[in-house]
């Protein structure tokens, strides 16, 4: 598999949620999704090409996501992801379990 | 159904593959740009062709396509190697049709369940009697009855009274003949979970009165009344009674009985009154239905307790008496046939095993060649996880290979067994090569495959283990295996082949040749003795005479100097030292028929009837016990047997011993009355000096002259009747035997491929001994010693197993001793016989070698 283990890499499960989270706001091209995350997260969260794009395409073959080319908006021919229901239910759970987590991961560092 | 979209998504990734691959490229480039236009470094990007391997992939079945390779590969490696091919899959299939053969038979005579709803809630009730070891005997109808009103484990409690055979007739029969029937509770069909496929089931009302009503079985529906739906409400006469016919079942109930075809309510028996009012007379044997929430367990600390309380309660009755349950199952398979089940199953899994070694051991061999392939592989970059899957897919497909010739084997082998086994094995003709058994058969292949396929696998150029001497000791330590195993194997077949003989040594204690037995119903009894005098006449016959039969596989009652048994001058014993009595009235000159020796005395004859006293002769253990030392001829003892009330039976008589328990057991205490002062004898013995199966024409023509009705049925020769005792030693032994030999003949391949590849790798180094000197005959030791070892060492390790495990079949040995040195050492001798032979022909080929041709072979 070699994965590179770079820092700043995001673990696999993290990565679908926070695309998953991204095409809320509406179909988006692979470019988009991971500028906007690397924005959003105040350049802390690097989503690298290598995963993003394997990433998309499992999503699409799972029924998460859903694709079709369209223009960009320099008017390029580009791959438009957008959420299906399926993925939504998905962000849902995984958005809960993650919450579960972080904040049962925040109050043992703020007691221990 | 999820799986299905998404391979349906692949298989159109697969067809549509230049599509994708334009549309990855734009996805791709697209991304490039943006980052362009934005500013961003390019060799941020990593390796774009990786990031397009990785998403094709996700599309296109990746990991199928390259197991579709190996595949191709695997078939093609094959191809290119026959004779290896042809030997590994003749191996394995041999295996894997062993395996098949009797997992098939453990699948229909052990897993199938019984053709009845929720069988296993079903339990036989059976009074025991502990202390005398009796563990099944019939329940009386009074404590059946007590058992049915206070039992609170069951839905359903219900008896059959031991099965009973008559003549069927009447004008609607279409022919006279012998059937099976019993009589049943009214409860017994529900109890069961079977309905009628036509009619119905006696109602508790015709129980009640007595009404002459039967249920007939689907086979005797088909034969007699053509499968006619008007079989309902005609009457038919079955043992001199009229029945009129309500119902019938459909195919495959034959409880309890494989054989029983017809069922009536007992209160219309000749006996019922009778035994209804006595607590003594076991009479009916009782299962039930395990109420919802009851386990056995539970159900039996109940019926222990409720036993014990009808024990207290009627201490004459029902002294010593309590309840044996046992589930249905165990009861239709017995405990022997399980175990011998199981032994079976393990010696073909030792078959296999001992196949997977020698293919193993092929491999390695092979692997030897082909490390020149599997370097040039890796230095084209080959990961050795993917060759490593590569020589697995390889096994996986010669063990598949060999499962499709081993599949026709193992019908053959199926067949046979069906044909062979013995009738003690229940269900056995049911036994078919169904779903469970393709699937154990595709998943032993599949293990066998992993099995011999890993380790030379794991021996690759590469790995620390890819080493030429490390990989000679593994094929060393396989054929050691092998030998071992075969070793075990054998010692346990020659174990059981020796009690075969030895239980064919024994003296039945009667003279079996030349006689022919068969039974005879008239509707009038009286009848029989006309036939008998007419087949006395018959050219070459030199005895008739009729007896209530000669082995007693179920215990027959226990007797002793007690309540209901005194010898005159002998003090009362206890109950707990009776021992067991059987009683054979006899006819005609029926000791004559079985070449039966007598002792002392006279033999009750036909002069010994109604009206004179009772007379009887014993056999030498009856003699024995009560008169020890002292002649037993005009001693008297005390019996019910001959009409019913107690009363002073003489001793006249003393006849040498018969195997009256089986040939296995010690006979046990026996007396012969003569039939007109006991019940009329069953078995027909005739004794010929011409071919005793010649007769049955003219038996049947004589018979058949007396009265058109009457029927002759269980016509066989004695000796066959004595080979039917030992069938299941016989099957027993001879597969066994078989599988041995299997083992035998691979370890001794297994020990051959060795040496003939150990030889052909050593060529050089014989041509520089012969060179410097050796002679043929010191080339030729020093060949034998290297495969002679090996087969010491297994046949050493061999027997230490054989110390050890033999011990668990001691209970299937006859007159030997599980550590039996001579078997051991015979069996040793043999084999170590087998492995020199092997070795001779690679060692004889060594000394063969000529020392200017070996030397200039660069």
């Amino acid at each position: 598999m070699g994965r590179d283990k770079s820092t700043g890499e995001l673990v696999q499960g993290t990565l679908d949620m926070l695309v998953l989270k991204t095409l809320t706001r509406g179909s988006q091209h692979g470019w988009g999704i991971a500028q906007f995350i690397h924005e959003i997260s105040d350049d802390v969260l690097r989503v690298e090409e290598g995963s993003l794009y394997p990433a998309l395409h499992r999503m699409e073959l799972d029924g998460l996501i859903a694709s079709e080319w369209g223009l960009s908006e320099n008017n390029r021919r580009a791959k438009f992801y957008k959420l299906t229901a399926a993925g939504r239910k998905r962000l849902a759970t995984e958005a809960e379990s993650w919450n579960r987590l972080s904040g049962a991961i925040a109050r043992v560092m703020q007691t221990a | 159904m999820k799986w299905l979209g998404k391979a349906a998504l692949r298989i159109r990734g697969l067809l549509r593959r230049p599509q994708l691959d334009r549309d990855l490229d734009d996805e791709l480039r697209f991304h490039l740009e943006m980052n362009a236009a934005h500013g961003k470094e390019q060799k941020r990007f990593g390796n774009a062709t990786a990031i397009k391997e990785a998403c094709r992939d996700l599309w296109t079945l990746g990991s199928l396509e390259v197991w579709w390779q190996d595949l191709r590969y695997a078939l093609r490696v094959l191809r290119k190697n026959p004779a290896f091919t042809i030997v590994a899959v003749l191996t394995l299939a041999l295996g894997i049709a062993a395996n098949t053969a009797i997992f098939s038979v453990v699948n229909g005579v052990m897993l199938r369940s019984l053709p009845y709803p929720e069988a296993d809630r079903i339990a036989m009730l059976w009074t025991s009697t502990p202390t005398h070891g009796v563990t099944e005997r019939p329940t009386s109808i009074p404590n059946y009855e007590d058992w049915q009103t206070q039992a609170r484990s069951f839905d359903e409690l219900a008896f059959y009274a031991d099965f009973n055979h008559g003549i069927l007739a009447g004008t609607d029969v279409a022919e006279s003949e012998m059937v099976w029937y019993t009589w049943t509770s009214p409860n017994f069909f529900r109890a069961l979970g079977v309905k009628p496929e036509l009619g119905r089931a006696p109602t508790d009302e015709e129980f009640a009165h007595a009404d002459r009503v039967i249920v007939v079985g689907h086979a005797l529906w088909q034969r007699q009344f053509g499968g006619s739906p008007t079989v309902l409400g005609r009457v038919i006469n079955l043992n001199n009674i009229d029945f009129r016919v309500i119902g019938v079942m459909p195919p495959g109930v034959h409880f309890p009985e494989a054989r029983l075809e017809a069922w009536a309510p007992a209160t219309a028996s000749r006996w019922w009154s009778e035994y209804r009012m006595n607590r003594g007379r076991g009479a009916v044997s009782v299962f039930g239905r395990l109420r919802a929430g009851v386990n056995m367990q539970q159900a039996r600390a109940e019926m222990t307790t409720l036993a014990a309380a009808l024990e207290k309660q009627f201490p004459l009755a029902n002294g010593m008496s309590s309840v044996n349950l046992v589930p249905l199952s165990v009861q239709v398979l017995g405990t022997t046939v399980p175990f011998m089940l199981a032994i079976l199953l393990g010696a073909v899994a030792f078959v296999l095993l001992i196949a997977c070694a020698n293919v193993a051991n092929l491999l390695l061999a092979r692997g030897a060649a082909r490390q020149q392939e599997l370097a040039m592989r890796t230095a084209l970059g080959a990961s050795r996880a993917r060759l490593i899957r590569q020589m697995l897919t390889e096994s996986a497909v010669l063990a598949l290979i060999a499962a499709c010739v081993g599949l026709p084997l193992a019908a053959w082998g199926v067949d046979l067994l069906v044909r062979l086994g013995p009738q003690s094995i229940p269900r056995l003709n049911t036994v078919t090569i169904d779903g469970r058994v393709l699937l154990f058969t595709i998943g032993v292949s599949v293990l066998a495959g992993f099995l011999f396929g890993l380790v030379p696998a794991l021996r690759m150029p590469g790995g620390e283990w890819g080493k030429t001497a490390k990989r000679t000791r593994l094929r060393g330590v396989l054929v050691v295996g092998e030998f071992a195993l075969a070793m075990l194997l054998l010692t346990g077949a020659g174990l059981l082949i020796r009690s075969f003989l030895g239980v064919l040594a024994v003296d039945p204690g009667f003279d079996p040749k030349g006689v022919l037995t068969l039974r005879m119903g008239f509707r009038n009894p009286a009848q029989i003795r006309e036939a008998m005098d007419k087949i006395r006449a018959l050219p070459g016959v030199q005895a008739v005479g009729t007896i209530n039969g000669i082995f007693f596989e179920a215990g027959p009652k226990a007797i002793g100097v007690g309540t209901f048994h005194e010898v005159e001058g002998r003090p009362m014993e206890p109950r707990d030292q009776w021992k067991p009595l059987v009683i054979t009235p006899n006819s005609g000159e029926v000791f004559r028929a079985l070449g039966m020796r007598l002792l002392k005395g006279r033999l009750p004859d036909d002069r010994d009837d109604e009206r004179s006293p009772a007379v009887v002769a014993i056999n030498e253990t009856f003699a024995r016990r009560f008169w020890p030392g002292e002649n037993p001829l005009g001693r008297r003892f005390k019996s019910t047997f001959r009409t019913g009330t107690m009363e002073w039976i003489t001793v006249v008589g003393v006849v040498q011993n018969l195997r009256n328990m089986g040939l296995e057991k010690e006979p046990v205490s026996q007396m012969f009355p003569s039939e007109k002062q006991g019940k009329p004898g069953a078995n027909l013995l005739i004794r010929t000096s011409t071919d005793p199966l010649a007769l049955i024409a003219a038996v049947r023509r004589i018979v058949r002259e007396i009265d058109p009705r009457s029927v002759v049925w269980e016509i066989a020769t004695l000796e066959q009747q004595l080979a039917d005792q030992t069938a299941q030693r016989r099957f027993q032994a001879w597969l066994l035997g078989l599988f041995s030999a299997i083992a035998v003949v691979l370890a001794g391949v297994g020990i051959y491929g060795l040496l003939h590849y150990s030889v052909a790798q050593r060529t050089r180094e014989i041509g520089v001994r012969m060179a410097l000197g050796a002679r043929g005959g010191d080339v030729m030791r020093m060949v034998l010693r290297e495969g002679m070892l090996l087969a010491v060492v297994g046949v050493g390790v061999g027997i230490v197993a054989a110390l050890a495990l033999t011990r668990l079949i001691a209970s299937l040995l006859f007159g030997v001793a599980p550590d039996d040195a001579l078997t051991i050492g015979v069996v040793a001798t043999l084999l170590l016989m087998v492995a020199s032979t092997a070795c001779y022909i690679p060692a004889r080929k060594a000394t063969r070698v000529d020392p200017m041709t070996a030397l200039r072979c660069d």
